[in-house]
């Protein structure tokens, strides 16, 4: 039943890696990997921030938790990602379809 | 219910004070929640010998948490719960960061105990439920076994002291050591009451005015991108009397291992307590000469967790608890007991950040292990949204 659900629908937890910029991919995968350890990726990519210094600090304070495996070196990739996701979130946003096109 | 009440004022008006306590630019918030909606349904809960003893049906768990950084070093965080017990108060409190390596958490929280505990909000985990040694209220005979070895959430009043350190890339190092009111239950009780250290138990003041105490320390090795491998281990110790005589020592080893898109996850912890039967009340075994008596409750999973695609994540679950140790004769418990469970679960993404849960469970329920086995099961069907 819940296999046949997901054939039915197109929601996702994370984004189509494959449809990222070339770029973007790398820093991708490492936020996907990072960050899905304790919760779905759902929880920061549908947290509404935009803000680069908010991101910084709740990245920060996810990569104090104990067993995080997110290391201080991992923080660059990862917020360059969600500086990108922000950035086209945002702008989809304001689009006066809401980027549905 | 005014409790629940009180607790929620106090959120607000702390939240209220966190919004207003600095110009917007100079705080960093953020606020994040969580519901989950679950149907449990039992085909066929006899209750066992004690009678019918389980949550079944609708039930709600909501959640909404606000962060906010205060500055560099100081930063604060209080969630508010409805659940089965009404409104709870499971943070407030404030970090202050003099490093990674050393930070200062003050105020209500759940101190630093296995690994389980930092994915407690139902939309961290893919069943509806906790694993038993964590059962806060979801397990078949509930009454009977008085919930899981440690049931979580468990906030409690006090101060931890904590940090993180990497060595290179591939190790990180956690620990923490912290000193809280502690778990209570009245004079005369043989095992610890729950609501006491929540709050529907009316207040959230110690008991008996000396602290509780414990500490964790966790590994975490990289192997490759992909996969690492966390090793933890975590003890907590307190008295739970008003006179400070008896005594429960909780300790606890967990791994979890993540290889790519599968999470492998095993726990243990056991509770050892100390208490006395009331003079003259009959008991299933001779109480000693001294009066005081003890029992141990151990609990364990191992689950493995498989992210399928996207939008379906699989789980299978095999957990149980163990209690050997003297009894009041009117307990359907036997002085040794188990229950297993075993449990097939799965999520379906059906909107980005809304999943659909659903799990199948077996109970096996020994007296007298391992003479006697009741086989029960239960079904969950239920939805979880975060934000």
């Amino acid at each position: 039943m819940l296999l046949a659900s997901a054939c039915a629908t197109t929601a996702r937890d994370g984004l189509d890696a494959a449809q990222l910029p070339t770029e973007v991919q790398p820093d991708y995968a490492v936020f996907a990997r990072r960050c899905s350890k304790c919760h779905q990726l759902a929880r920061p990519l549908g947290s509404g921030i935009h803000d680069d210094g908010l991101w910084a600090d709740y990245v920060d304070r996810m990569r104090r938790q104990p067993g995080s495996g997110i290391s201080p070196a991992d923080t660059r990739p990862i917020l360059r990602f969600l500086h990108y996701y922000s950035s086209v979130s945002l702008a989809a946003a304001r689009m006066p379809d809401g980027g549905s096109r | 219910m005014r409790a629940g009440l009180r607790v929620v004022l106090a959120a607000s008006v702390l939240a209220v004070a966190l919004l207003r306590a600095a110009p917007a630019a100079a705080i960093e918030r953020s606020f994040a929640g969580s519901t989950q909606l679950d149907y449990l349904f039992v085909p066929a809960e006899t209750g066992g010998p004690g009678g019918r003893s389980v949550y079944d049906g609708f039930t709600t768990e909501a959640a909404l948490k606000l962060a906010a950084d205060v500055s560099d070093r100081l930063s604060a965080n209080v969630k508010v719960c409805y659940g089965c017990h009404g409104f709870e108060l499971p943070m407030a409190y404030f970090d202050f960061r003099v490093a990674d390596e050393l930070v200062f958490r003050v105020g209500r929280f759940s101190p630093s105990f296995g690994a389980f505990n930092i994915r407690q909000d139902p939309a961290n985990h893919v069943t509806s439920d906790n694993p038993l040694p964590y059962d806060m209220g979801r397990m078949l005979r509930i009454t009977d076994w008085n919930l899981g070895v440690l049931p979580s959430p468990f906030p409690d009043n006090g101060i931890e002291i904590g940090g993180t350190h990497w060595f290179g890339e591939r190790a990180q190092l956690d620990y923490a050591a912290y000193a809280t009111s502690g778990f209570k239950a009245p004079a005369g009780s043989n095992d610890l009451a729950w609501s006491q250290s929540q709050t529907r138990g009316g207040n959230l003041i110690d008991n008996n005015g000396w602290p509780a105490g414990g500490g964790r320390v966790v590994a975490t090795f990289r192997i490759g991108e992909a996969n690492d491998i966390t090793v933890g281990g975590s003890v907590m110790y307190g008295t739970w009397d008003p006179s400070n005589r008896f005594t429960y020592l909780i300790g606890g080893g967990d791994l979890s291992a993540r290889i790519g898109r599968t999470q492998v996850r095993l726990e243990y912890l056991v509770r050892r307590q100390t208490f006395a039967p009331p003079p003259g009340a009959p008991y299933k075994l001779v109480v000693p000469p001294s009066g005081e008596e003890s029992f141990e409750k151990h609990g364990a999973y191992l689950e493995v967790e498989r992210t399928m695609t996207e939008t379906v994540t699989l789980l299978l679950r095999a957990d149980g608890l163990y209690r050997a140790g003297n009894l009041p004769v009117t307990s359907p418990l036997a002085p040794r007991a188990a229950v297993f469970r075993y449990t097939a679960a799965g999520t379906v993404a059906l909107a980005p950040g809304f999943r659909l849960k659903a799990s199948a469970e077996l109970w096996a329920f020994s007296n007298d292990v391992p003479v006697h086995q009741d086989l029960e099961a239960a079904f969950h069907l239920g939805v979880v949204g975060t934000f």
